[in-house]
């Protein structure tokens, strides 16, 4: 009786592994095009293998340069990473969405990015279309802002 | 638009950079000082041959004219959330009454982009730093968000970003947890563009603020500061701004 | 690309408080470890000569914020270690009341006495220090700004600071710890410690909060207005979880020194007359 069972079990789960599988739907991500390639021999700023495992370094290495000495070279910068791997169709997915190049691989690698808690997560193209880029509410009105009125400083 | 022409121009935009460097090393370095101004190739490090500044005139700058404010706002997508006392201002006009006398006057307010900042003195991390050339800004991947900076600063120039963002512009990144200040447009200056701030008040026609190399005598800065006098605000404590002021 | 900005006073804090932690460590080795006892003198003289660093280093923080008028003080450091030592020893007594009280465990008026009378030393100490920030101040026409602020017109903070840092936490705790009634009573002697603890926190927040809501000077002689808020008082009333979570650093203090007398055996188990005192005449005299 409890084999009986077991093997009910076993078949199920069996079956259950199996489905996705027999679907077509592979368990790897689905990772978007990228809109160009840096060569006809070369797809990517450095051979594909060695973006895949290293692009990090790249980027953190660039980081710093960038920042504390003004390099702005564009082979391994975060702003051309995502000019070229994410649309800038306004509807363009969000690195929140699996459909995003950088989120595709990560949701499958269950490694966190931080990048985008401050970097925009497309392109220069979209940041200019959009008029209220940052989330809140457009300063544009700020000219028409009332100063604060002041008690002066009332110390004296 | 072929796949071919698609990779020839992601080519060329590459190469681009590429050119100007070695275009660069082929010029006498004098030629190269007249010819390109303070362009610097992208591959180059900043250094201290060059210090950045500011001199805005208050006697030309409009009481009631806000597009100094406007363009940064713009320029780095700095939003409101409301907050008043909260929402970033990296440039904010200022309006002075003298006391004794009841004269009245504008002027912006933004980062001194001081030589010996406080602000980078205190920041435990190093994440306040000044630049070679004397640009003062936040590393923001390791600032801890202490806001000790923001105590040290005698100019009230920092802010530090409270809220959730996303689609910022992607040349001036910004996030929750981190403080900022005016960055002099550093995207713009090592592109060799002036800053949002100054290219709007030129474009009024108000030419109150002028942006330049201080240590380059040629400049229009440098010999508009040597004509006239100018002041520092907090002069008393010594720590040699870069942005100047006349008529305060 | 972090990395230790030694100049940064705040980041000393961070060495100086966990490099106090391992000193401490230390100093209940050396007293808890037989074979290490010759050395607990040294030890807690490494400790307390560690406290008095630190304590410099907390009111440097202050201290040496050249931009505003109310901090840039170098007897910030030297007031925040008299602060350290009164409100210290205020919790001191206070905690060793209790713990003799449910422990059941003798505790003297000897001892306790003379803890009391050097309370009252370092709140007349504090007031020193007090006076001499303000009077610096007063003397330079600079600061009369930030002087009135604070004395005279700063509204909470003004009140805080007459009322209760120097009211109910100074003069009002000396008088009843040396007067002579009070001045021997248990109740009396814990109430003054409570008192001196709320004008501690007091004291702390015209030092934290007021010094920074007061606008800094940039343009002497103007009156500024902006969409910034410059030339006006900052406005804060901390929030619940700000509220919470210096009441939880309080608490975790607490906690640890109860859980650590309980399962360490440091507290001595009397601490009544004839062993403090070996002079000591049961005979009670006054
Ligand atoms: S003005 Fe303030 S933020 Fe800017 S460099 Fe000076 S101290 Fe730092
Ligand atoms: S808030 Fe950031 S930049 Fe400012 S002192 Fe702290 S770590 Fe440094």
């Amino acid at each position: 009786m409890i084999n009986y069972g077991l093997k009910i079990l076993l078949l199920g789960l069996l079956l259950g592994a199996a489905v996705p599988a027999s679907a077509g739907g592979s368990l790897l991500p689905v990772i978007p095009e990228a809109q160009a390639r840096v060569s006809e021999t070369q797809g990517c700023v450095e051979p594909v293998d060695d973006m895949r495992k290293n692009h990090m370094e790249y980027i953190l290495h660039q980081r710093d340069k960038t920042v504390h000495e003004g390099i702005r070279t564009q082979q391994h910068s975060l702003v051309e990473c995502i000019n070229c791997h994410v649309s800038d169709a306004p509807d363009a997915p969000r690195v929140s969405s699996e459909e995003h190049f950088c989120n595709s691989c990560h949701t499958y690698a269950a490694v966190k990015v931080d990048c985008f808690q401050c970097h925009a997560d497309r392109p220069v193209s979209t940041a200019q279309k959009l008029s209220q880029p940052g989330g809140g509410e457009s300063l544009l009105l700020s000219a028409d802002r009332q100063p604060v009125s002041v008690t002066g400083d009332q110390a004296q | 638009m072929s796949e071919q022409e698609g990779i020839d121009i992601y080519r060329r935009r590459f190469l681009g950079n590429a050119a100007k460097a070695s275009a660069g090393l082929a010029l006498a370095p004098g030629i190269m000082l007249t010819e390109l101004g303070h362009a610097k190739p992208a591959d180059e490090a900043v250094t201290g041959q060059v210090r950045w500044g500011m001199l805005i005139d208050s006697n030309k700058c409009a009481e009631g004219c806000n597009d100094c404010v406007q363009a940064c706002n713009d320029e780095h997508g700095l939003t409101g959330f409301d907050r008043p006392a909260t929402d970033a201002q990296w440039i904010r006009k200022v309006k002075l009454k003298d006391r004794q006398t009841g004269h009245t006057q504008t002027l912006p307010l933004l980062c001194q982009h001081c030589e010996h900042p406080p602000c980078v003195d205190v920041c435990p991390t190093g994440a306040s730093f000044k630049r070679e050339d004397g640009i003062v800004l936040v590393d923001k991947h390791i600032c801890i968000g202490c806001r000790y900076c923001m105590m040290a600063c005698p100019y009230k120039a920092r802010s530090f970003i409270h809220e959730t963002l996303q689609d910022q512009m992607p040349y001036a990144p910004r996030g929750k947890g981190t403080v900022e200040s005016c960055t002099f447009c550093v995207h713009r200056v090592d592109d060799d563009r002036t800053p949002a701030c100054v290219e709007a008040c030129t474009a009024e026609n108000h030419n109150a603020l002028v942006f330049g190399d201080m240590h380059d005598p040629s400049s229009q800065i440098s010999q508009e500061l040597e004509r006239h006098s100018s002041q520092q605000i907090r002069a008393d404590l010594q720590l040699n701004t870069g942005v100047r002021y006349r008529g305060i | 690309m972090t990395y230790y900005n030694f100049k940064s006073i705040f980041a000393w804090n961070i060495i100086l408080y966990i490099g106090f932690m391992g000193v401490v460590a230390v100093y209940l080795w050396m007293m808890m470890e037989r074979k290490m006892n010759r050395f607990t003198r040294a030890a807690g003289m490494g400790a307390f000569i560690w406290r008095l660093i630190l304590t410099t280093g907390t009111g440097s923080i202050f201290g040496f914020l050249v931009a505003r008028q109310g901090y840039d003080a170098a007897i910030m450091a030297p007031m925040f270690i008299v602060m350290s030592f009164s409100f210290g020893l205020a919790i001191f007594i206070l905690v060793l009341m209790a713990l003799y009280k449910w422990s059941d465990r003798p505790l003297g008026d000897a001892i306790l006495f003379r803890l009391k009378n050097l309370l009252g030393v370092f709140v007349a100490a504090v007031m020193y220090f007090v006076l001499a920030y303000h009077l610096t101040n007063l003397y330079g026409t600079e600061n009369h700004g930030v002087e009135r602020f604070i004395l005279l017109d700063g509204g909470v903070y003004t009140q805080l600071f007459w009322i209760v840092q120097l009211g109910i936490g100074s003069l009002l705790p000396l008088l009843l710890l040396y007067s002579p009634g009070p001045g021997t009573n248990r109740a009396w002697i814990g109430f003054s410690c409570l008192l001196v603890i709320i004008g501690g926190l007091a004291q702390m927040y015209v030092i934290i909060i007021g010094g920074q809501a007061y606008p800094m000077e940039m343009f002497p002689g103007k009156e500024v207005t902006s969409t910034f808020f410059d030339g006006v008082v900052a406005d804060y009333t901390p929030s619940l979880p700000e509220f919470v979570l210096g009441l939880g650093g309080v608490a975790l203090a607490l906690a640890a020194t109860v859980v650590g007398t309980r399962v360490l055996r440091f507290l001595p188990a009397s601490l009544a007359d004839e062993q403090v005192d070996p002079h000591h005449t049961p005979a009670k005299a006054g």
